[in-house]
């Protein structure tokens, strides 16, 4: 009589199922998400302690685009960080213990940064679906990481209630988190928040709520909230995504002689102001 | 709590009544929208909400950052509270929470 086969475990079927798997195995190391862009999750006994991702603002970036960590400050900490690395004397010396050990920043803000910033960051990956994953068990985490760490559960609830909220709120997330977003109207600053007014700013018609995060200090999820609420206030517009693949192709092609850079004609130069002072140039349309 | 995405990063005590966090950045955020639409100037301070049984608190953290607010969500019992000392005394607690 053959013994009984043990049953094959289920591979988990998306980066939620997997990550409640590490957490059942206490797992330690970091979890690479290829996509696009993709990101890479790092666990420290199966509870999640940083996320980085190009889609959303780092801690570094958080600290000192908000202002709450002026550059030469961070500077100085990397450089007394890296002191002690040098030294050996590697026991107290984290980034962490160093910025607010230098009175950068306190506890409780970093903290509240670090947080903050996991959960961005997954947000901003589950903007575009994973392409599998790669699991590295026992890499080293960042330093400016959540302490514990974040419950995988939570961090899934949290992320798709996110996705759920702007959904219901907006619809397409993919047209809000690609929209180049302008002013609207003038605006009179006094109406709005400092919050809204710095959003308002920063939307220039060439930034992304991404781009708006980055050059804020805040995180995506933040961003993308304030612009939908703008909008829903028609106070910012932008336009709708042109489907630049589905345009039929009308230019001539050129010739390989043509693509030659002495074919080319001279580059242009300059034009002379008028002398006449009437501020226009001759032959030529005043823009 | 985060002021804008009503993240939770700390609790401590029963804090089974106050609610979801991102209801309270909710509620502070229309609360702050409707007064400067309507005029008013500066930044919220605190909104209390009053009740027959309890009383809720939410006091803005001071922070370096002033694009990114925390706030402070305290939910008191009505019987066993003064609430002109608790906003008080949520006011000089949130000078600390950050530090």
């Amino acid at each position: 009589m053959s013994a009984p086969v043990p049953p094959v475990p289920m591979p988990p079927r998306n980066v939620p199922a997997l990550l409640a798997q590490l957490l059942a195995e206490d797992f330690t190391g970091a979890v690479e998400v290829p996509g696009a862009p993709g990101g890479t999750i790092h666990l420290r006994r199966g509870l999640v302690v940083a996320v980085d991702t190009p889609n959303a603002p780092s801690v570094e970036t958080l600290l000192i685009r908000s202002g709450r960590v002026g550059e030469d400050g961070w500077a100085a900490a990397v450089s007394r960080r890296a002191a002690t690395v040098a030294e050996g004397t590697d026991g107290d010396g984290t980034l962490n213990t160093v910025l607010t050990g230098l009175g950068l920043v306190g506890h409780g803000e970093l903290e509240a940064v670090c947080i903050a910033a996991v959960y961005d960051a997954a947000f901003a990956m589950a903007l575009n679906p994973a392409e599998g994953w790669t699991v590295h068990e026992g890499s080293v985490a960042p330093e400016l990481a959540a302490w514990p760490g974040e419950s995988p559960r939570t961090l899934a609830d949290e992320t798709a209630r996110r996705i759920a909220a702007l959904t219901r709120n907006w619809g397409s997330l993919a047209e809000l988190a690609a929209a180049r977003c302008r002013p609207a109207t003038r605006v009179e600053p006094g109406s709005l928040t400092a919050r809204q007014q710095a959003v308002l700013l920063a939307a220039n018609g060439r930034r992304t709520p991404r781009d708006i995060a980055f050059f804020l200090g805040c995180g995506v999820y933040p961003a993308m909230l304030d612009i939908a609420r703008l909008r829903a206030r028609r106070l910012v517009e932008w336009e709708a995504p042109r489907a630049v693949a589905a345009l039929p192709i009308t230019a001539r092609r050129a010739t390989p002689a043509e693509s030659q850079p002495e074919s080319r004609g001279k580059l242009p130069r300059r034009v002379p102001r008028d002398p006449s002072g009437s501020g226009t140039t001759p032959g030529r349309a005043s823009l | 709590m985060d002021g804008v995405t009503g993240l939770t990063y700390r609790a401590a005590g029963d804090f089974s009544a106050v609610g979801a966090g991102f209801e309270i950045a909710e509620l502070t955020g229309l609360i702050t929208g409707g007064l400067h639409e309507a005029g008013a100037a500066g930044e919220l301070e605190s909104v209390v909400i009053t009740g027959s049984r309890l009383h809720e608190v939410v006091q803005a953290v001071p922070g370096r950052s002033a694009l990114n607010a925390v706030m402070l969500v305290l939910v008191l019992e009505r019987e066993r509270s003064n609430l002109a000392l608790a906003v008080r005394e949520a006011a000089e607690l949130a000078e600390s929470v950050l530090t």
